[in-house]
């Protein structure tokens, strides 16, 4: 385990920049365990939210970006309702999840990340979510090509509600591609920034 | 009553028949909607998971249109409610944010409107006074478990929504409309939302909760306010089935649906039929269809 005092992550200043891209405070957080008492995917999660605002505190990111916890989050905001010191844990999940993937480490390749990377594609694409080929392409990447196929396509087909070739547009797309493009920018300076 | 109107990539796709019982109620009860001009998505849970300026500009355009209609902004979807909730929150707490977020989005922006999801419109401005004269076909006999899923309510300081882990805007609803609403533990439970695609053991364990536990409390039908939460308790029941050796046979209304059936307009018109899980054998029971 390694301290912020010392090594790479004191340099990196990997706390400061969790706690601006969430927006919360760490150090306030008095471990009482609510998030995890109500998170509904705690069970299945290597290490529980509590125990994430503690290693964050103590400077283990390691553990913390390598996590699959991190990436069973559904954002569902139970946690963050319930903080008695109204932090906001779904946002320190999501610093977590964005730091983790700009560092490239191997926890963050996953389905869930695959799932993000090609829905925002389809944004960027259409401006609006294609979603035949949000799952058609998920299906591809993550190597499960017949995932729904057999089961669940076809009858939603029968019933009007799979419509490939409605294709989404909108008009204004150049405009929507270089906001996405200035939200990018943006971004990667917040994560790149120096101490 | 007009609103600028923003229905959401699912409303025009899987979720077709929420877009059409939408369009089709407001227009009975006497809701104007006016589609927002070249709406784009609203980044959903992707877009934060991902990039927060993102997360915040990609809502904050159609806010950004829906203003220059001057006009409050209706929601059906749940997701993009609470994410255009979000942006508006994020904004307004950041002034070095909210500079660089205009910027990227291009069009002025004032925060001056207001967003509001489609049983607020329907529950609190249009009023459950106004509903009760409209309904001609009660659905008296029909208990129905309401379910809120979480990105409705939570959190209430971004959402505004009336209570977090009681809520009761859609039991007033339903009561309205002359049915039942069922006491039960799991309204506000998570259904595991994208997950269906890409973690579906864990979808299928959150959602086979919240079906398990509204059939132990006796209810007819659950009835919905999100095309996520419909697109997993609907489409994905029989995959729970298969997995956990279930027999759910649960039909999933939407609330406008429901409403739809109680003010007399047509199923077809409504589009229940696109439903996965049979709907009609319940309203026959009940005497509805």
């Amino acid at each position: 385990m390694r301290f912020t005092k010392e090594g790479d992550n004191f340099k990196e200043n990997l706390r400061e920049k969790v706690e601006k891209i969430s927006n919360v405070n760490l150090s306030s957080c008095y471990q009482c365990g609510k998030c995890s008492a109500g998170c509904p995917m705690a069970e299945s999660m290597d290490i529980t939210p509590n125990q994430i605002m503690r290693l964050l505190n103590l400077g283990d990111f390691d553990t913390v970006f390598n996590c699959k916890a991190i990436w069973d989050c559904i954002s569902c905001e139970i946690c963050t309702t319930r903080c008695p010191r109204e932090l906001d844990p779904a946002a320190v999940m999501d610093a977590l999840r964005i730091l983790s993937k700009a560092k490239g480490y191997k926890g963050s390749r996953n389905s869930v990340e695959k799932f993000n990377k090609i829905f925002l594609y389809c944004v960027q694409m259409f401006g609006r979510l294609y979603e035949p080929g949000l799952v058609g392409g998920f299906n591809m990447y993550n190597v499960t090509p017949f995932k729904d196929v057999f089961d669940l396509a076809p009858a939603m087909f029968f019933k009007g509600k799979l419509k490939p070739w409605n294709f989404p547009h909108i008009e204004d797309i150049e405009e929507v591609k270089v906001m996405i493009e200035k939200c990018n920018k943006y971004a990667e300076e917040e994560r790149t920034q120096k101490k | 009553m007009k609103y600028a109107y923003f229905p959401g990539c699912s409303l025009h796709s899987t979720a077709l028949e929420y877009g059409e019982s939408t369009k089709e109620i407001c227009r009975k009860i006497g809701i104007e909607l006016q589609e927002i001009k070249d709406w784009n998505c609203c980044g959903a849970t992707p877009a934060h998971q991902t990039n927060r300026y993102l997360a915040t500009a990609l809502p904050l355009r159609n806010i950004a249109k829906a203003e220059k209609m001057g006009m409050d902004m209706v929601i059906p979807c749940a997701a993009c409610f609470s994410r255009s909730k979000f942006a508006q929150y994020a904004v307004e707490k950041d002034d070095e944010f909210r500079k660089k977020i205009i910027d990227a989005v291009g069009l002025p922006y004032e925060g001056k409107i207001k967003i509001k999801h489609l049983l607020q419109v329907i529950a609190e401005d249009l009023g459950l006074e106004a509903i009760k004269k409209k309904v001609i076909k009660p659905l008296t006999g029909l208990n129905v478990a309401c379910y809120y899923g979480c990105l409705l309510v939570r959190p209430p300081e971004v959402t505004h929504f009336e209570d977090a882990e009681e809520p009761q805007i859609m039991e007033n609803l339903v009561k309205a409309m002359g049915a039942e609403a069922v006491d039960w533990a799991f309204k506000t439970e998570c259904c595991g939302a994208s997950f269906a695609i890409s973690n579906a053991e864990a979808m299928m364990r959150l959602t086979g909760r919240v079906i398990g536990d509204a059939i132990l409390n006796d209810c007819d039908c659950i009835m919905v306010a999100c095309p996520l939460c419909h697109a997993n308790l609907d489409m994905r029941q029989q995959q729970i089935n298969d997995a956990y050796g279930t027999n759910f046979n649960i039909p999933i209304f939407y609330f406008t649906e429901l409403l739809g059936i109680a003010c007399g307009i047509p199923l077809e018109e409504l589009k229940i039929g696109c439903h996965l899980t049979d709907p009609f054998t319940i309203l026959k029971a009940k005497q509805l269809c």
